[in-house]
């Protein structure tokens, strides 16, 4: 089982911009999806410290597909997991070091991919808010 | 609107629809699944929840895998793009040629593959997009004609390109609309090569699997404020489509063997599911799915 979690070094506090974000995720979590085409929309999000975002996504049988999650440096910790529709937990890539989560599904279905930004040990003063993205590839 | 104003809305609708079964289901879920069980954070508040639609390349690869040869007749008529269009109007088409360029270059059609792409980078142009879809495009695409695997790399990249900016430009909103557009032309097509195929199965199970697109689909277009003609004549009809994707009723079966698993080596996760259909359920999606695709440029 390969899985993955990269948390990127990006050296800033405060939050940044949606269009930042999306800068963010296209520059640094695209070209991880190696060989595998992205499939559908561009999804990101921003979080704070103790928050977590979803992700709803249709996957079809018969594609080999790879999730990567990537993260700014200032949200430690962060991982993703998968559950299917009912919420059922499939994966959970804390603690993995593998780069790549590379799956095909047994049945067509929609699948939510969770990113957890978990509490910071040592509370900021400031708010931090950072980027999160869960890049979904296909292979053709 | 707001990406904030959208994660707000999307949080609620998603408090509204699933929040009052998710604890318990998660600690089922956990308790069930020891060996990651201490992993689980679940404290965490859902900040945002997204709703995703396989992009047209996706949808339309999985329709050439079905085996049907190519049909020509089939796709959107090409002298609508030409018409004048608002906005709304534009990226929907812009999905529907998109997802029939897919569909050429699956099927290796070079003459049709160029045709299709002068009205995807028309359409572009006129919502501004000329700066990624443009005439440089179609001369890497020409050149790479007889390479399909080429295209299908110079034309996923431009997409994808595509859908950034627009995102970079909060113009979410009319992105949306090319993945309705996109969805809706797939979904057209399997429908018509399953009639011309009655014995091809798969191309039915296509369509019966897209009673998870479409939920998916109705979310990511409730997001916005479109006008009440657009209401009209797409996001209504989808709404009523995905009712009649409800008939499709779906069995969880265990996998006794591995024969249903292409490749051992292949992890394989999720559950396995059959779905159960009717003939005129599918016959009632195809007729349901032509009268909003015939609706588009009237």
């Amino acid at each position: 089982m390969k899985q993955v979690l990269i948390t990127l070094s990006i050296l800033f506090i405060s939050s940044l911009s949606h269009g930042q974000c999306r800068g963010f995720v296209k520059e640094n979590c695209e070209p991880l999806l190696g060989s595998y085409v992205p499939s559908g929309q561009l999804n990101y999000s921003e979080l704070n410290p103790g928050n977590k975002s979803e992700f709803m996504l249709t996957f079809y049988k018969g594609q080999d597909y790879r999730i990567i999650a990537c993260a700014d440096a200032i949200l430690p910790n962060v991982h993703f997991t998968v559950r299917d529709e009912n919420r059922r937990l499939i994966f959970d890539s804390l603690g993995e070091t593998d780069l790549a989560y590379d799956f095909k599904v047994a049945s067509t279905q929609r699948l939510i991919i969770s990113l957890i930004a978990p509490e910071l040990e040592t509370p900021s003063e400031e708010e931090v808010e950072g980027c999160v993205s869960a890049m979904v590839g296909f292979k053709y | 609107m707001s990406l904030n104003k959208l994660s707000i809305l999307i949080f609620q609708s998603f408090c509204l629809l699933f929040l009052p079964s998710c604890t318990t289901a998660e600690k089922e879920t956990l308790s069930d699944l020891p060996a990651i069980e201490n992993k689980e954070i679940s404290d965490e508040k859902i900040q945002a929840i997204y709703f995703g639609v396989p992009s047209p390349m996706e949808t339309t690869i999985i329709l050439k895998n079905s085996g049907a040869e190519f049909e020509a007749s089939i796709m959107y008529p090409l002298d609508n793009y030409e018409k004048e269009l608002n906005q709304f109007e534009t990226s929907i088409l812009l999905g529907v040629y998109s997802t029939d360029l897919n569909y050429c270059i699956l099927s290796s059609k070079k003459k049709e593959t160029l045709e299709e792409l002068n009205a995807v980078i028309s359409l572009a142009k006129q919502i501004h997009l000329d700066a990624v879809v443009n005439e440089s495009i179609k001369h890497r695409v020409e050149y790479n004609l007889n390479n399909r695997d080429s295209m299908q790399v110079i034309i996923g990249s431009t997409f994808w390109k595509m859908e950034t900016i627009m995102k970079e430009n909060d113009r979410d909103a009319l992105s949306s609309l090319i993945v309705a557009g996109g969805w809706i032309e797939g979904l057209y097509l399997a429908c018509e090569l399953a009639e011309i195929n009655p014995e091809n199965s798969l191309i039915q199970q296509i369509i019966a699997d897209q009673k998870y697109t479409i939920s998916n689909l109705n979310e990511l277009l409730s997001f916005f404020d479109y006008d009440e003609e657009l209401n009209e004549v797409l996001l209504t009809p989808l709404k009523d489509i995905e009712k009649l994707f409800d008939e499709i009723k779906k069995d969880e079966y265990e996998e006794t063997t591995s024969d249903d698993k292409e490749f051992l080596d292949d992890l394989i996760i999720g559950k396995y599911f059959k779905l159960k259909f009717t003939a005129e359920t599918i016959s009632s999606i195809h007729s349901s799915i032509e009268a909003v695709r015939n609706e588009l440029t009237n």
